[in-house]
């Protein structure tokens, strides 16, 4: 059967301070009797007319032990009072709003350590809860947008009849699930970056290369796609959204390209590790550069490369030229730092290309 | 009815006016509220459909100053807002629009608002009557002795807006401002080539009477 601690320590209590005065009591009857029978034995010399106890005795033990039980109770009510504020007010906070907090100012020490401890969860907990309905609020309107186009389209798709027009218009519904599709990574990888979630894994840079390059000859294999990296290089980075990133990247390149090739190059650089794409398309206006990076750069291609940002500013940064080297083209170079050492690799002829670092067409 | 769309997003924007083409209203759309402004300057819209995130401003301050500033002010506004919380439908409500619609939605429930949002004004049900003339606005429907006749958009709208101001000589001024948006380029449908073929669809005893130097009405006989 399970007790409250308040009759346990009531128990414990009373066991502590009347057992003693029990004993006590016991104790000093015995050494009366003794005397006694000693002196019977004596030939009654003195035989004293307040034989036995003294009435003050008995009396300051039921005063003692009274006394002893109330204070036992105060005690025990003292301790597990504030455990039982705490239950109430946690209660209320659990019925209630996450903004409530205990506040123990005025109860012992142990127990207001527990409450300063719950309330600092609680802060935690709120923090985490508010930023989880801020980017959920946030999601909704961003998808919103995009979601009504495609809606809008696809009505508008059914009215019509000429077979020219419907196709058109579910070329433009592609185009629209596109961007929701680019909307959502960039919501994830945003929200994981927020709410401080990206792992720091050893992930291979040259194998995610190789990944998003495989995918992307798969899309668009007419154009080519030449890689110069090392044999594989390790950084502890969140793999799933530099994966993202580098993906954003090279579809960027290739559909801004013009159909020429596009070069990535993945090196080190003073404890840093350096992803560089390059393309040859008609490059990036000067007024523009400056802006390609932003979430509302008003066109779909803006939201794959706010994503690289979200990510490069987790880990290093990342800039655009155009032109390069004077020719057409733009080479965005993405610079990651791990906070881990990298690890890196190179084939055994160092310098030169080994696989994957081959040229595929 | 003449529309102006205010949106910023080139897709949504794009279908917006697509579908609104296609349910017979007279649709310009303005990405900004800078090419919105210069549109309201010169044309009286029946509806403004604005967008409430704009790249270079906020809908809410437009909506205010069509209210009191130079620009004509439509007759009546609907806000288009990816925002739906309470506080941002009264925000939009205070500041002057007489509807609100949440995205996404759906083009048909658009179209309907911005019909109810005409009626407001015209005191008529969305079926108007005319001796034996029946225009059905809701289904884009119309019927002469409860025979149907097929009207092409344009014809419809036209139609439309001399059916809600009939009794009343409407100009050829105010039938290009309502029926034919600002992109309409195409000049063998002038009023006067819309409103020979409207007439000669419904055919006997016509009903679309011409006040030389005053404008068309249509009328009971």
């Amino acid at each position: 059967m399970r007790r409250s601690l308040r009759t346990q320590l009531v128990a414990l209590g009373l066991a502590a301070s009347v057992v003693p005065l029990l004993v006590l009591l016991l104790v000093v009857f015995g050494v009366e009797e003794e005397d006694e029978s000693v002196r019977t034995g004596d030939g009654g010399v003195d035989v004293v007319a307040d034989s036995g106890v003294s009435p003050w005795i008995p009396g300051a033990a039921l005063v003692l032990s009274l006394a002893s039980v109330g204070l036992v109770w105060l005690w025990a009510k003292r301790a597990v009072d504030p455990i039982e504020q705490m239950t109430s007010l946690t209660d209320d906070i659990q019925a209630g709003s996450l903004d409530r907090r205990l506040e123990l100012d005025g109860a012992p020490t142990e127990i207001r350590e527990l409450g300063a401890s719950f309330d600092r969860m609680l802060d935690r907990l709120a923090a985490s809860s508010s930023l989880e309905r801020q980017l959920i609020e946030e999601a909704s309107h961003d998808l919103r947008t995009p979601l009504a186009a495609l809606a809008a389209r696809l009505e508008v798709a059914g009215k019509r009849s000429d077979p020219d027009e419907i196709a058109a218009d579910l070329d433009r519904c592609q185009a629209d699930v596109d961007r929701l599709r680019s909307t959502l990574d960039l919501l994830l990888v945003s929200s994981r970056t927020r709410q401080s979630e990206l792992e720091q894994v050893d992930n291979d840079l040259v194998a995610v290369v190789a990944r998003v390059v495989e995918r992307q000859l798969l899309l668009t294999p007419d154009v080519s796609i030449v890689v110069e990296a090392p044999l594989s290089l390790t950084i502890g980075v969140d793999g799933a959204s530099v994966e993202r990133a580098v993906a954003n990247l090279v579809t960027n390149a290739v559909e801004h390209g013009g159909g020429a090739p596009v070069d990535i190059e993945v090196r080190t650089l003073n404890n840093a590790v350096e992803l560089v794409v390059t393309d040859e398309g008609p490059g990036i206006d000067a007024e523009r550069l400056p802006h390609i990076f932003d979430r509302y750069a008003g066109d779909h291609h803006g939201l794959g490369l706010a994503l690289v940002k979200q990510v490069a500013d987790v880990y290093g940064e990342v800039n655009a030229e155009s032109p390069v080297d004077g020719r057409n083209g733009t080479r965005v170079t993405l610079r990651l730092r791990s906070t881990e050492r990298f690890d890196e690799r190179f084939g055994q002829e160092r310098g030169r290309p080994a696989s994957p670092n081959s040229r595929v067409e | 009815m003449r529309v102006l769309l205010v949106e910023d997003d080139d897709s949504l924007g794009d279908a917006i006016v697509t579908g609104l083409r296609l349910e017979a209203l007279a649709v310009d759309w303005a990405p900004t509220v800078a090419d919105a402004e210069e549109l309201l300057v010169a044309t009286e819209y029946d509806v403004v459909c604005l967008d409430l995130a704009l790249p270079d401003g906020d809908g809410l301050d437009l909506c205010r100053r069509m209210q009191v500033g130079a620009l004509r002010r439509p007759k009546r506004l609907l806000m288009l807002t990816a925002r739906d919380g309470v506080a941002d439908r009264v925000a939009g409500l205070d500041a002057g629009a007489d509807d609100y619609l949440v995205k996404p939605f759906k083009l048909a429930e658009l179209a309907a608002r911005i019909r109810a949002l005409v009626r407001r004004d015209d005191q008529r049900g969305s079926v108007v009557e005319v001796a034996d003339l029946r225009v059905d606005v809701a289904a884009r429907r119309v019927t002469r002795r409860g025979e149907p006749i097929a009207l092409t958009g344009r014809e419809f709208a036209v139609l439309h807006y001399l059916a809600a101001h009939a009794g009343e000589a409407v100009s050829a001024e105010r039938l290009l401002e309502h029926c034919w948006d600002a992109n309409a380029d195409d000049l063998t449908s002038s009023v006067k080539v819309i409103l020979s073929r409207v007439r000669g669809k419904l055919g006997e005893p016509t009903l679309i009477t011409t006040e030389r130097g005053v404008g068309y009405r249509l009328d009971a006989l």
